[in-house]
């Protein structure tokens, strides 16, 4: 079993695989286990609060290795991280620099030949008080015997002093009804008031989100260094509403507003793919020698859409699906506007995905299928020039248009 | 820097990388749209569609380069598909003429072709037979006289098979000059006449020769002579047809401009005066001496004397005979509609002719 160990600086330690014999592994077993059983809440909130502690074991002889003690320390599932406290510095400032919940204070002698002593300490590094001590004494322990035993009472009497640390009460504002996760071992609302106060330890450092209805869910870390610390969620209101412009396929701009419900994931749209101009780079051919660079088609199509989002509003990237219903509608001057007799209608599908890069702005790409119900789809077929790119099927009453993409930009004010 | 503006910066990097991107990618991309072609549904719903013919695994230069003319039947399921063989610049260099239905293509070319070589690279001027038969009268070819040629089938009943070639017609074309105008036009119930202005060199005049077609082998052909514009140089052979009272002549030059002509028919030997209603070259005379120009995407109507009446847009469509129904007692205009629809993977699709049918009388319809 690989034992991590880290210093106050975080500097990479050697670390040392430690053989648990079978009698030492059943009683770390058993304590772990007598531990669950007696303080379940207690082993739910340091597992949720992240326990870190600053371990130190000075003196002389083979006992005063501050690696071993934090090696023997860390194998202990309610204690999260161990810190080993660098020289010169006082343990119980260092402890409370780092936010820890505990220092470890050991002292060893090497006494007469062949006997050790090692005198210890469970501090609190918030008031300094001494939550436990003790002497762990014997014959000088070998390497082996200071990772298997030596410092067993050492790493009980820490486990036993976790629930004297110092707690307080910290204070969360937010919107009322925000549900709150990460400050403490449960998740809490906040009531009608807009405020709750929670009783945690302290110092301590917590991984928190927030959600609440109609806002954005609010993430961060809270460092509760003192009684009385105040935790104000910020609310940031979802967007109501967007409005996006793209390129479709690359080449003819199009528009969309959108009303955005369910919390936002959820979206329906109208807008307007046009066809009026559009870029139109392709190789000259024999009948066409000079090619214009703009397309201009006499056809819009309005439409609308509806969509949903598959990640939460705080995501960064969130993938979408959708689906659209349109008309094309010919606008060629010199004729009634009229809808295109050939195909009317068009009814696509799409997955897009959106990256948010801004706090308003976004950028997204679709890629899409359009099927069109028309009397005879070859008809479609016959609409198109010669090599002009995309795939499409057919049939007597249906043209199937694939694949199509947009790119563009989505603003949500 | 600020996050705002990092941000910001960011931003605009990413939408200029993405906008490149989807320049790379397409940019050459076309929408399933033809404004002609939607816009030429108006025209033809107007119209009655009496037969649809789907040929598929064609060649679109093969689709491009050849003409459909179908059996003049109420509802023609088949007809005679004229293939041009390319030489460079001339489309009808040699012209073969093919039985075609809806099928697979490779059932109708694979039988052995005959050929024809136009008189000049232009499209030939074929009319179908009065009588319904599988068979139709080809004009301008090299042949023994230039006369028209026959083309039918030889197979009976409806089968595929191959065309075959009868130029034993006595109606002949004179001497060795050129030819102005070619066409042909309802005579009677039931059949049609048909036209040419040539330039006979044995008599060093300009001839109006007129035959009547039936069905079969025209055998007789009268000419008169006519008195032409000076100095025209057209690029082609046009298009002549005698409506009974007026002798029509349009020809097209090497500007592109199209010029219509008009001859009493009791005095061709005056100078004709010139239709200045006509734009286009003219393609039909009607069973009511209505006039129809086009040129493959406009049809326009006009008066006997070049007035015109309205224009539609014809994208594809182009006018094939009229056919009387002695049912009804009554001539119907016969189109018909010529499309390419690829199959999206290779240069091979399916050749689209949809026939339509709309009284000579109601012509006016399509202008509503």
């Amino acid at each position: 079993m690989v034992v991590p160990v880290r210093s106050l600086e975080w500097l990479p330690v050697p670390h040392e695989d430690v053989v648990v014999s079978a009698a030492r592994r059943f009683f770390v077993a058993l304590a772990c286990l007598t531990l669950a059983i007696a303080k379940p809440a207690l082993a739910d909130e340091q597992a949720t609060t992240g326990v870190r502690v600053m371990a130190r074991a000075g003196g002389s002889g083979i006992a005063a290795d501050s690696e071993s003690l934090a090696g023997a320390l860390a194998k202990s599932p309610l204690l999260d991280a161990i810190l080993v406290a660098p020289a010169g510095l006082d343990i119980v400032e260092a402890a409370a620099r780092a936010s820890c919940s505990l220092a470890v204070d050991v002292e060893s002698i090497a006494g007469s030949p062949g006997d050790t002593r090692s005198s210890w300490r469970v501090i609190d590094p918030v008031s300094g008080a001494i939550l436990a001590q003790g002497v762990v004494e014997g014959l000088d322990p070998t390497s082996r015997d200071l990772a298997e035993f030596w410092w067993l009472p050492v790493v009980k009497a820490a486990e036993t002093a976790l629930p004297a640390v110092s707690r307080t009460l910290v204070r969360v504002e937010a919107a009322p009804g925000t549900l709150l996760r990460g400050m403490g071992d449960e998740t809490v609302r906040i009531p009608a008031d807009g405020y709750l106060e929670l009783a945690l330890r302290v110092p301590g450092t917590y991984s928190w989100r927030a959600v609440s209805r109609g806002a954005y869910p609010q993430t961060g870390h809270f460092v509760a260094m003192e009684h009385g610390a105040t935790l104000y969620v910020p609310r940031r209101e979802l967007p109501r509403y967007s409005v996006e412009s793209a390129l479709f396929m690359g080449q003819f701009p199009d528009i969309r507003a959108s009303v955005r419900f369910l919390e936002d994931y959820a979206f329906a749209s109208a807008g307007l793919t046009q066809f009026l101009a559009g870029l139109y780079l392709v190789d000259p051919t024999y009948e066409l020698r000079e090619p214009p660079v703009v397309l201009s088609l006499p056809i819009v199509e309005p439409g609308i859409s509806m969509g949903v989002y598959v990640l939460p509003p705080d995501a960064r990237m969130r993938p979408y699906l959708s689906a659209i219903a349109f008309t094309r509608v010919v606008v060629a001057s010199g004729e009634p506007v009229q809808l295109d007799p050939i195909a009317p209608l068009g009814l696509g599908s799409s997955v897009g995905i959106e990256w948010r890069s801004g706090v308003a702005i976004g950028l997204f790409a679709e890629l899409s299928a359009t099927l069109y119900p028309c009397p005879d789809g070859a008809l479609m077929a016959a609409s198109i020039p010669r090599d002009s790119g995309g795939s499409y099927s057919y049939g007597d009453e249906w043209f199937l248009q694939y694949p199509l993409f947009r790119v563009g930009v989505r603003v949500t004010p | 820097m600020n996050a705002r503006r990092v941000l910001t910066t960011r931003t605009r990097r990413c939408a200029l990388l993405v906008c490149m991107a989807s320049l790379v990618m397409s940019s050459c991309w076309h929408p399933a749209f033809n404004p002609e072609l939607s816009l030429t549904m108006n025209t033809v719903q107007k119209m009655n569609l009496v037969s649809t013919i789907r040929v598929t695994g064609i060649r679109q230069s093969d689709a491009d380069r050849g003409f459909f003319v179908p059996r003049r039947v109420s509802v023609p399921v088949d007809g005679i598909w004229l293939a041009g063989q390319e030489w460079g610049d001339i489309a009808y260099r040699n012209t073969v003429p093919l039985y075609l239905a809806s099928g697979a293509s490779s059932s109708f070319t694979s039988v052995s072709p005959i050929t024809y070589e136009p008189l000049r690279p232009y499209r030939p001027v074929v009319r179908a037979s009065p009588t319904g038969a599988k068979e139709a009268l080809g004009f301008g070819f090299r042949s023994a006289g230039r006369g028209p040629i026959r083309l039918y089938s030889a197979m009976v009943p409806d089968s595929a098979g191959p065309i075959q070639r009868d130029d034993s017609s006595t109606v002949v074309l004179n001497g060795g000059g050129g030819v102005l105008g070619l066409g042909f036009a309802p005579y009677d119930a039931l059949g049609d006449a048909g036209f040419a202005i040539y330039y006979d060199d044995t008599l060093m005049a300009w001839q109006a020769l007129e035959f009547s077609y039936s069905g079969g082998t025209p055998l007789s052909g009268t000419g008169n002579d006519i008195a032409i514009p000076p100095a025209l140089s057209p690029t082609r052979v046009g298009f002549t047809a005698n409506s009974g009272a007026y002798w029509y002549l349009s020809i097209t030059d090497a500007d592109g401009v199209s010029t219509t002509y008009r001859w009493p028919s009791t005095a061709l030997m005056t100078q004709p005066g010139k239709l200045q209603g006509v734009t286009l070259p003219l393609v039909a005379v009607l069973s009511d001496g209505k006039l129809l120009s086009g040129d493959g995407t406009t049809l326009t109507a006009h008066e006997a004397d070049g007035t015109p009446l309205f224009s539609v847009l014809a994208s594809g469509l182009y006018f094939a005979h009229e056919r009387y129904d002695t049912a009804a007692g009554a001539w119907l205009m016969v189109f018909c509609r010529q499309l390419f629809a690829s199959d999206g993977r290779d240069e091979y699709g399916t050749l689209l002719l949809d026939v339509y049918e709309l009284p000579t009388a109601d012509l006016e319809t399509l202008a509503d």
